[in-house]
């Protein structure tokens, strides 16, 4: 499978089995794709990676449909009710992104769920083509989210630079830092943008 | 009793309904607050905005027990409200009573930074 392919209207690809998936930049140090594909493992062994992809053309009706779904998900792998409620949050804000700017109206969300000595690591990426100008507006709000000190104050900041603007919100991903207390991060090659979110959870008593 | 002139929305997964017994305005929203939902709610708001003033009311109670989730669009629409009452002078400002649902956990935190944006205007009772 291939970033580039055409997805299915609301294709989905579970845990089972090998798969490639869009190039990945290893390390995550910069904002430019290597080109590297990574193979991802099988899946709910302790330390391996469970994983959930979903690709989309545009079909916003389904976003409320794929929250829920996920919900299942981080509800079944973290046992935690507030995790599982930011974490739908910050999924829910990262698709209706990727669907609402995607020039040619597909974008791909795979979250992945990884154990380790007590904790989950979770990582929420979305792909898609876009604008330049969308692009270079992820990259600023990016920017402007990781030189911030205080997350929850930039927030505030970023609410009241657009309560009077009429189009478009811009609070997604600073709610995701603020709400759902992810780090974001964004990696761009040419016209295509991945947005990644990042927590960790704890999920077992540490022995 | 002048009443309050405010249309209701009505649709699959988003509806509204508000309420006015000549003296507390209230506004119930149920359902998902997402992309389909935006343009109404956000012209919900702005009417609101104005039916309060024009009714002289000092405070609208709105009820999200059954608002299962709102997206940043929407969440921006009360950004926006808050800030136009914010704008307002003194004397004709009113508050925003909001009614929260402890089992959707969301709302805790997104109630919280409207709070903060607007901390003398805006209440958050269970």
């Amino acid at each position: 499978m291939s970033a580039k392919s055409r997805p299915t209207p609301f294709a989905m690809q579970g845990t089972n089995g090998m798969m490639n998936y869009p190039p990945l930049h290893r390390g995550w140090s910069g904002r430019i794709w290597s080109g590297v594909r990574r193979r991802v493992e099988r899946t709910s062994v302790h330390g391996k990676e469970a994983y959930v992809e979903l690709k989309f053309c545009p079909n916003v009706e389904l976003i409320h449909v794929v929250r829920r779904f996920v919900s299942n998900f981080y509800e079944r792998l973290l046992a935690d009710a507030d995790a599982t409620s930011r974490l739908a949050l910050a999924t829910h804000e990262l698709l209706e992104n990727a669907v609402k700017f995607a020039s040619d109206g597909e974008s791909t969300i795979r979250i992945g769920v990884t154990k380790e000595r007590g904790l989950s690591h979770v990582t929420i990426r979305t792909w898609n083509r876009s604008s330049a100008e969308n692009i270079a507006t992820i990259e600023k709000m990016v920017d402007e989210m990781s030189a911030a000190q205080d997350l929850f104050a930039y927030y505030q900041t970023v609410m009241r630079k657009n309560a009077k603007k009429r189009e478009g919100s811009r609070l997604g991903l600073a709610r995701i830092c603020a709400e759902a207390e992810m780090a974001i991060d964004c990696q761009i090659f040419q016209d295509e943008v991945c947005i990644m979110a990042r927590t960790q959870v704890r999920t077992e008593s540490p022995s | 009793m002048t009443s309050l002139e405010l249309p209701e929305v009505s649709s699959p997964h988003f509806s509204t309904q508000a309420t006015y017994d000549g003296n507390l305005i209230r506004v119930h929203l149920a359902g998902n607050a997402d992309l389909h939902a935006k343009d109404a709610l956000e012209s919900l708001l702005t009417r609101l905005h104005a039916e309060i003033q024009r009714l002289g009311a000092s405070e609208v109670t709105v009820d999200l027990h059954d608002l299962e989730f709102m997206n940043s669009s929407c969440f921006k629409s009360f950004v926006s409200w808050i800030s136009a009452v914010q704008d307002l002078n003194a004397d004709k400002q009113y508050r925003i009573r909001f009614l929260s649902n402890p089992a959707m956990l969301w709302q805790r935190r997104s109630l919280h930074a409207l709070k903060c944006f607007a901390i003398d205007l805006i209440q958050i009772e269970q």
